[in-house]
């Protein structure tokens, strides 16, 4: 291949290019943009949870500067409906005129020059609503007595699911250990560092509609701007410039970014929203609320029979465009097995609706909720027959030889070995001298504690996945358009957008890899619908997997245009020339690309009679399975625990996984260490609870914690490589599973730290003040127990 | 999350920040370091019509012993006192607890009065002033007027301070060579505010204060812990279930109920501060 051994190929540790621009402070976000003409947007926002709308007073002369739901035209309310049988819909209105269904939904769009004269104007609406009993509770939301949120639904629940396979009954019958948990994962936000922006204007000259928007996924973007507008598809561009931050709460398409549109295009008024913090906490998407009671069953020797689980989804208030509530709850069920062998498993659920934002897609949907279900499970396992939990975890895992192995939910796990990652991740945190250390005890009378907890990831999954998943989009490929330039240089466009990732560097490394072009002749452009063919873009651990394979495909394709002209001026037949060092090689002589180009482009007659001029191919390209690619990992914590009030250090942290071949490892570290960081906040820190009318407790950064920089240790990471057969160079997903793991190892970790209280933390975050009640709890009932001895 | 429209009027010196009070119309408001109000108006839970800037009363800044006593101004910042910069009444204490109040950014640019009169509970100065017995000096229109830190704090984010005054210095006695004190926070990560702060301050034999945030609206002078800090010498670990015990005691004097999680962390605070003063 092209870039073997230049430092810049697949598996080098490249430094980002788009490290540069941001250091010195010149990104480019929406906020940044200058355009003549802007008016900046903010949204009046429901204060109250659930009640129907009265009126809403406007002052006499501002009546021009807001906009109310029946000022827009031709803007429809997103609808987002699944294929799931079951499926309740619930338009998600651009702006509320008769009910509105949870605190922060936008009412009115008010416009003026600043930001702070738009939300003079705001506070000066008389917004009167006539109060509902507000539904915050998603065990009470399903109740027949709750008070429903949409009309026509007969309860408040979006959908139901269940599966079952095996026999559950003999597990239950052979049974020597029967365990019965609740786990519970409260309510976060994703808070990106940048929140949603959106930047709308109508250009004359083109006749279109120009959308500026911070989103993972412009193209997507497009499309859902053409199917909620009165406009066809060709008078849209949308542009993601730079991007701080998404995790998925930006690969929905809102309310606020379709009314910000329409608007724009009905008016012909350039518009800004820029989201601010708070409204980030209120209606942004939320994440992760899930309620799971699980039975599982084991043998003596902790061997797990079968697993019977009920999964509950708070999913808020409407569904959001594209695939609204409906992932959470099926993920979760499919990714309760993890990595073991399970021969009886039975799933029900069901995903309910209250008076809160929705609920979307955030870094390891649904499965650091599985994770922690079966995970904290696992751990009870070894402890009701008394051997360590990690040496439980190996003998129950997925053995090599069993690979693939199809998990009773479908789920065909391609390769690896799961126990191995285990026992490198024991040895990192050392187990044995973590033992002995317990045995000694600690000066500052503090407890500690060592946990395990594994998943196994799918990712870059394919058309088929997508379409037992029942949503209206099938993301199964991605695109590319390769370009190489008159001078030799290389452009590759791309569908998917680039957020953090780094795409900008690892697909020009896989282009530098099979072309030879020089690295810093290499140019990376994504997040214009203008500009690349249709892509789907970037989530679900896809890009490098999925735009990866389209920028090999594209560049081989490119090769091949490449050579014959090359033999042509080589005076050698195409299949004798190789292409390295920025120029074609034949068995006599060479020919750099900067005259291949040059002759493509500006000297047709140098081209072979058969050869088309220009050096321009556009490739799409799909993994060769569409189940996905599994990338497995075991995360390990030390804990140390302060049983007088409860406050919890992490004293050591490793990651061993194994993502197949590691196109740049520098990047997958940082990935890993992010994400981690994110599963920590998940587990510590993170939470936005409502009280009982439905009011958000946490809306500005001084009631949501997020980890500072002291919280996140040193992380040791080690690798395994299996490289995938079924991607290109054997690449794996691996961008959200940093964040599956931390809440279920730091439970286990505390739960071994306490084990000698019989302490137990079966809900997230595990703050301060819940260590110190399952403490307390966990006394009383010894208290109890000694009194009725 | 852009404040409302108002005026704004920086003040040359404490009586030309009265005479812009004076002349005001409408709500008028003081902001020092603004770390506080800063948010608050931002989140437009305060709408003041003018604000008036005391930041650039130089004045404000000094710091100087006094006798027995340092005087601090009342815009000295949290930062100068964590870096030593002024003089020290404490023994040590202030600059250690101002070196984990909030974070660097915020330490940069909050003040000490400022800090007193938003009154705070889960703060470090209510708290540790209150048990070094500090004494805060007020300037208004009707003239001026000294209060001691334990009558100015009336409740949740109350205090004594009419709208018209400011709160010019605060002075505290100097700890004696054989002081002691002790003092723990806890709080969920390093620069967020504290669930439970104790702080006890052992300023000769027999006489201890000891203080409790969070618990209360206020800080709360724990008098029974105190007298049990007084009488015991040095430290023993056998403690801890009689600490437990006078806490409950005082909160209950204080009319304060907490549930058994918060009582178990505040009585855990209280204990460290006293081993750390006794020990």
């Amino acid at each position: 291949m092209g870039g073997e051994g230049s430092g810049f190929g697949i598996g080098d540790a490249v430094r980002r290019k788009e490290d540069r621009r941001h250091l010195f402070g010149r990104g480019q976000f929406t906020a940044d943009l200058r355009i003549p003409r802007l008016q900046e947007v903010a949204f009046l926002r429901s204060p109250i949870a659930h009640g129907r709308i009265r009126a809403i007073h406007v002052p006499e002369g501002l009546r021009d500067r807001v906009v109310l739901a029946g000022d827009l035209r031709g803007a429809r309310s997103i609808r987002a409906v699944t294929d799931a049988p079951g499926f309740n819909a619930a338009d998600f209105p651009l702006l509320a005129s008769d009910k509105v269904l949870f605190v922060g939904q936008p009412v009115a769009m008010c416009l003026a020059p600043s930001r702070a004269e738009a939300e003079d104007i705001a506070q000066a609406i008389d917004l009167e609503i006539d109060e509902l009993p507000a539904v915050v509770d998603m065990e009470a939301a399903v109740r027949p007595d709750a008070p429903l949120l949409h009309e026509g639904w007969g309860r408040n629940v979006f959908l139901t699911r269940e599966f079952e396979a095996g026999d559950l009954e003999r597990a239950r019958a052979e049974a020597a250990v029967t365990i019965e948990r609740t786990y519970r994962l409260n309510r976060q936000a994703g808070v990106s560092m940048e929140g949603r922006a959106i930047l709308a204007h109508w250009d004359d000259r083109l006749d279109e509609l120009v959308v500026w928007n911070s989103t993972q996924m412009p193209h997507q973007v497009r499309y859902a701007l053409a199917l909620h507008l009165d406009l066809d598809e060709h008078r849209i561009r949308v542009v993601a410039p730079d991007v701080g931050g998404g995790f998925g709460l930006k690969n929905i398409v809102y309310p606020e970014e379709i009314a910000v549109a329409a608007l724009a295009a009905q008016v012909r008024q350039p518009l800004r929203w820029i989201e601010d913090r708070r409204e980030h906490f209120l209606a942004s998407i939320h994440c992760r609320e899930t309620l799971y009671n699980v039975t599982a069953f084991a043998t003596a020797e902790g061997r797990l029979l079968g697993v019977d689980v009920t999964v509950q989804v708070d999913a808020g208030a409407y569904a959001t465009w594209p695939n609204g509530p409906n992932m959470e709850l099926g993920m979760a069920i499919k990714n309760v097995p993890g990595p073991y062998r399970l021969e009886a498993y039975r799933a029900r659920g069901w995903t309910a609706a209250t008076n809160k934002a929705p609920i979307g897609p955030y870094r390891g949907v649904a499965r650091p909720g599985a994770c922690f279900c079966i995970e904290r499970t696992i751990d009870e396992i070894a402890r009701a027959v008394g051997r360590e939990p990690h040496e439980v975890r190996m003998e129950n895992m997925v053995r090599p030889d069993q690979m693939p192995y199809r998990s009773l939910t479908n789920m065909l796990y391609d390769n690896g070995d799961y126990a191995e990652s285990v026992r490198i991740a024991a040895d990192l945190v050392d187990v044995a001298s973590v033992r002995a250390r317990q045995a000694q005890g600690e000066a500052d009378g503090r407890l500690i504690g060592v946990g395990f907890a594994a998943y196994t990831e799918q990712t870059a999954h394919g058309c088929g996945e997508w379409i037992t998943r029942g949503v209206p989009i099938i993301p199964g490929y991605e695109s590319c358009t390769a370009r190489l330039m008159s001078d030799g240089s290389l452009q590759l466009l791309v569908g998917i957008q680039s957020h953090g990732q780094g795409l900008e560097t690892t697909l020009a490394q896989v282009a530098h890899h099979e072309l030879g072009v020089p690295f810093e002749r290499i140019s990376v452009r994504h997040g214009d619908s203008a500009l690349s063919p249709f892509g789907m873009g970037t989530f679900a651990s896809r890009s490098m997997v999925m735009a990866g394979g389209a920028v090999a495909r594209a560049s081989r394709m490119l090769a091949a245009r490449i050579r014959p002209i090359a033999a042509q001026l080589l005076q050698c037949t195409p299949d004798a020339i190789t292409l390295r060092d920025g120029a074609a090689h034949g068995p006599q002589g060479s020919v750099d690309f900067a005259e291949i180009g040059r002759v493509a482009y500006v000297r047709q007659e140098g081209l072979p009679r058969d050869a088309a001029p220009t050096l321009d191919v556009t490739a799409t390209y799909s993994p060769e399975i569409d189940t996905g690619v599994f990338c497995y990992s075991t995360h390990a914590a030390v804990v140390a625990v302060d049983p007088g009030t409860g406050t919890v250090e992490i004293l050591d942290y490793a990651v061993v996984e194994d993502c197949g071949t590691i196109v740049n490892p520098m990047i997958v570290d940082g990935q890993i260490v992010g994400g981690v960081a994110q599963g920590i906040g998940n587990a510590l820190y993170e939470e936005i609870p409502y009280d009982t009318s439905g009011q958000p407790l946490a809306t500005t950064l001084a009631d949501y914690l997020l980890p500072g920089a002291p919280a996140i240790p040193g992380i040791k990471i080690a690798h395994m490589c299996t490289p995938a057969e079924h991607t290109e160079y054997g690449m794996k997903g691996m961008g959200e599973g940093g964040a599956i793991s931390p809440p279920a190892a730091i439970a286990n970790a505390l739960r071994d730290a306490l084990a000698d209280t019989g302490a137990e933390l079966c809900e997230t975050p595990m703050t301060p003040r819940r260590v110190l009640a399952a403490i307390l709890a966990a006394e009383s009932r010894i208290h109890a127990r000694e009194a009725a001895e | 999350m852009k404040p409302a429209p108002f005026d704004y009027a920086a003040a040359r010196d404490l009586d030309h920040a009265l005479a812009l009070f004076g002349e005001a119309e409408g709500e008028a408001k003081y902001i020092a370091g603004g770390q506080t109000l800063g948010p608050m108006l931002n989140l437009r839970l305060s709408q003041p019509d003018r604000l008036i800037d005391l930041g650039r009363i130089d004045a404000l800044r000094d710091a100087r012993s006094e006798g027995d006593r340092v005087v601090f101004g009342a815009g000295v910042r949290h930062a100068e006192i964590e870096d030593g910069l002024l003089p020290d009444p404490s023994g040590g204490l202030m600059p250690q607890a101002a070196a984990r109040l909030a974070y660097r950014a915020i330490r940069n640019r909050g003040t000490l009065g400022g800090s007193l009169v938003h009154a705070d509970p889960a703060a470090e100065w209510p708290n540790i002033l209150l048990a070094l017995d500090a004494t805060v000096h007020l300037r208004g229109l009707a003239g001026a007027r000294e209060v001691r830190l334990g009558d100015f704090q009336l409740g949740y984010l109350t205090t004594d301070l009419a709208p018209d005054e400011i709160v010019a210095s605060i002075s505290i006695p100097v700890l004696g060579p054989t002081a002691r004190w002790g003092y723990h926070k806890l709080c969920r990560q390093p620069g967020e505010f504290a669930q439970s702060l104790a702080v006890t301050v052992v300023f000769g034999p027999g006489r201890v204060r000891c203080v409790l945030g969070c618990a209360g609206p206020v800080p709360l002078l724990l008098k029974a812990v105190s007298a049990l800090a007084g009488g015991v010498s040095g430290w023993r670990d056998d403690v801890r279930t009689e600490i437990a015990a006078a806490l409950e005691t005082d909160l209950s004097a204080a009319g304060i109920a907490v549930d058994a999680v918060d009582l178990r962390a505040h009585a855990a605070t209280v204990a460290r501060s006293m081993k750390d003063a006794l020990a």
